[in-house]
C-alpha cells in the first residue's frame, strides 16, 4: 500500500496521504515534512466519525467520497470499506485533477485488500 | 495604443459598465473586469475590482476577477523574474519571485520560492518576511495563536539579520501591540529610535504604549494563547464579518424570502443557512421549527469541517462536498461567514448541484 501513497504523492501539488481507519489507527501513510502523522490522523478520524454521525441524523448513507476546500489547500477522504483514503493537497491542484488521482489510487488499495 | 484601438476599448468597456450597472451583482462586475483585461485596460479592471471587492466582500466570482486581473497585470514581471531565477540566481531574484507570487495569490508558489530562497541564502532577511506575511495574513482571518507565532518567529528572524529595517520593525510592534504584547512592541519601538530618534510615528505609540499597563507576560506562547481565547469567547466579533454576514444576521426574513430559489437544483430536498455562530437564520422547505433539527446536525459538520481546516494548515474552510453511498449529496459552502448546507437526492448531479449553489450565493445573496 505504502507505494500507492508515494506514488500519488508525487503527483504536483498532493502534501501527503494517509490510509487511516474510523477509529484513527494508521494503516499506512506518507506525509510531506510539514505534516505530522499523528495529527492527522486525529483530525481526520474526528472528521470523518462527525461526517458519518451527521450524515445518519440526515438519514443518509454514510459518504463515498468527501472532498473539503479551504482558503490553502484540499483535503479528500474516500471510504474504502476498510478504512479511508486521505489526501491533503494545495490550492495550486485543480478539483477534478486531484480526484482523478484520488479515486485512481483508491482503486488500487481496494484491489490490493481484495488480493489480500 | 493608437486613438482608434483607445476609442474602440472605452466603447467596448462603457458597453460593459452599463450592463453591470443595470443588474449590479458580482457576477456583473467580474464580467466588466473580464472585458477590461481583454482590451487591455488593468487601470480600469483594478478600480473596478477594488470598487467590487469593498460592495461584495468575500464574492467568489470577483476574488477570481480580480486574481485573472492581477496575473495579467503581472504577466510580464513573473516572466522576467522566472528568468531572473534560472539565469542568475540570488536572493534578491528569489524574494522578487515570491513577492510576486504572493501578490497573484499563488501562494503555494510564493511559499516554495521563499523556502528555496531561505535555503539557499539563509542570511537575507526578504524572504523570511515573505514566509511571515503570508502566515500572518492567515492569522488575521483564523485568529489562531500557531499562525500568529509561526509569523511572529518568521519576522523575528528577519529582524535578526537587519535590525535598522524601519517597515519590518514597525510591522511587528503593530503585531505585537494588536495581540496585546505591549512590552514587546516598545522592544521594536526603541530598536526603530536608535537609528530613527525623531520619528513621529514611533515616538507617538511608544507614548500611547508607555500609558498602558504592562503585559501580564512575557511568554508568546502564553500571550498569543490568551488571544486565541478571547477571540474564540467574543463569539466572532474579533473576526472580520462583511456585510452579507451583517446584513442578513440582522434580516433573517430577507433570507427566508431568497432560500427557495435553490429548488431549482435537480434533486433538491432541503437547504438551511446558518450564521457565523452556528444559529439558524432561513431553511427551506418548512419553517424555522422544522429545520432546527437538521440545522443542529449541520452546525456541528460544518464545525468539524472548520476545524477540520484550520488544523490541518490549510486555512478557512470554503467548501465541502459528500458524496453519499446511496447517490445523494450534501454540500457545504461557507460565504462571508454565512454556512449554506444544500441536501439533494441521487436524482442530482455534483456540478449542476455546485452550479446553482454558486449562482445563488452570486445572484441572489449579494444582491
Amino acid at each position: 500500500m505504502d507505494h500507492i501513497l508515494v506514488e500519488l504523492n508525487q503527483v504536483a501539488g498532493v502534501k501527503g496521504s494517509m490510509v487511516v481507519t474510523k477509529d484513527g489507527a494508521v494503516v499506512s501513510a506518507s506525509l510531506g515534512h510539514d505534516l505530522q502523522k499523528e495529527t492527522v490522523a486525529a483530525i481526520s478520524s474526528h472528521m470523518i466519525q462527525v461526517s458519518e454521525r451527521g450524515l445518519a441524523e440526515l438519514g443518509r448513507a454514510s459518504f463515498e467520497r468527501l472532498a473539503l476546500q479551504s482558503a490553502h489547500g484540499r483535503m479528500v477522504f474516500v471510504n474504502l470499506d476498510v478504512g479511508y483514503l486521505v489526501v491533503i493537497t494545495k490550492m495550486e491542484m485543480k478539483l477534478g485533477q486531484v480526484l482523478i488521482e484520488v479515486d485512481s489510487a483508491a482503486r488500487k488499495i481496494r484491489g490490493l485488500n481484495r488480493r489480500i | 495604443m493608437g486613438w482608434w484601438t483607445d476609442f474602440k476599448a472605452n466603447r467596448e468597456i462603457e458597453a460593459a459598465r452599463r450592463e453591470a450597472a443595470r443588474a449590479r451583482s458580482p457576477y456583473a462586475i467580474s464580467v466588466l473586469i473580464d472585458k477590461c483585461i481583454e482590451v487591455g485596460r488593468l487601470d480600469v479592471a483594478l478600480e473596478e475590482a477594488e470598487r467590487g471587492m469593498a460592495e461584495f466582500v468575500g464574492s467568489e466570482s470577483l476574488t477570481e476577477a480580480y486574481k485573472r486581473m492581477v496575473r495579467a497585470k503581472c504577466a510580464d514581471d513573473l516572466r522576467a523574474s522566472r528568468d531572473e531565477v534560472r539565469k542568475t540566481p540570488g536572493p534578491k531574484a528569489f524574494y522578487k519571485l515570491a513577492c510576486l507570487y504572493k501578490e497573484t495569490r499563488d501562494l503555494d508558489q510564493a511559499i516554495e520560492m521563499a523556502r528555496k530562497g531561505i535555503e539557499l541564502y539563509p542570511n537575507f532577511e526578504g524572504n523570511y518576511i515573505v514566509l511571515a506575511d503570508i502566515r500572518y495574513e492567515r492569522f488575521q482571518r483564523d485568529l489562531r495563536a500557531s499562525d500568529g507565532l509561526q509569523a511572529i518567529e518568521l519576522f523575528e528572524r528577519a529582524v535578526d539579520l537587519n535590525r535598522e529595517n524601519y517597515r519590518l520593525l514597525f510591522q511587528l510592534a503593530e503585531i505585537y501591540v494588536a495581540v496585546g504584547a505591549r512590552d514587546r512592541a516598545l522592544d521594536k519601538l526603541k530598536m526603530i529610535l536608535q537609528f530613527a530618534p525623531d520619528d513621529r510615528r514611533v515616538l507617538q505609540l511608544k507614548e500611547e504604549l508607555e500609558q498602558q499597563r504592562p503585559s501580564r507576560s512575557n511568554d508568546l506562547k502564553e500571550i498569543l494563547a490568551d488571544f486565541e481565547k478571547r477571540a474564540a469567547a467574543s463569539g466572532g466579533s474579533l473576526r472580520r464579518q462583511g456585510q452579507l454576514a451583517q446584513r442578513y444576521t440582522r434580516a433573517p426574513d430577507q433570507l427566508a424570502r431568497k432560500i427557495g430559489v435553490l429548488e431549482r437544483i435537480p434533486g433538491f430536498q432541503r437547504a438551511v443557512i446558518l450564521g457565523p455562530s452556528g444559529e439558524l437564520l432561513a431553511g427551506y422547505p418548512g419553517g424555522p421549527e422544522e429545520c432546527r433539527k437538521v440545522a443542529e446536525t449541520l452546525r456541528k459538520v460544518f464545525t468539524a469541517s472548520v476545524e477540520c481546516s484550520v488544523r490541518m494548515d490549510i486555512s478557512t474552510f470554503e467548501k465541502g462536498m459528500f458524496e453519499c453511498a446511496d447517490g445523494s449529496f450534501l454540500y457545504l459552502v461557507v460565504v462571508d461567514r454565512l454556512q449554506v448546507a444544500v441536501l439533494c437526492s441521487n436524482k442530482g448531479k455534483v456540478d449542476r448541484l455546485q452550479d446553482e449553489v454558486f449562482r445563488f450565493v452570486e445572484h441572489e445573496l449579494y444582491v
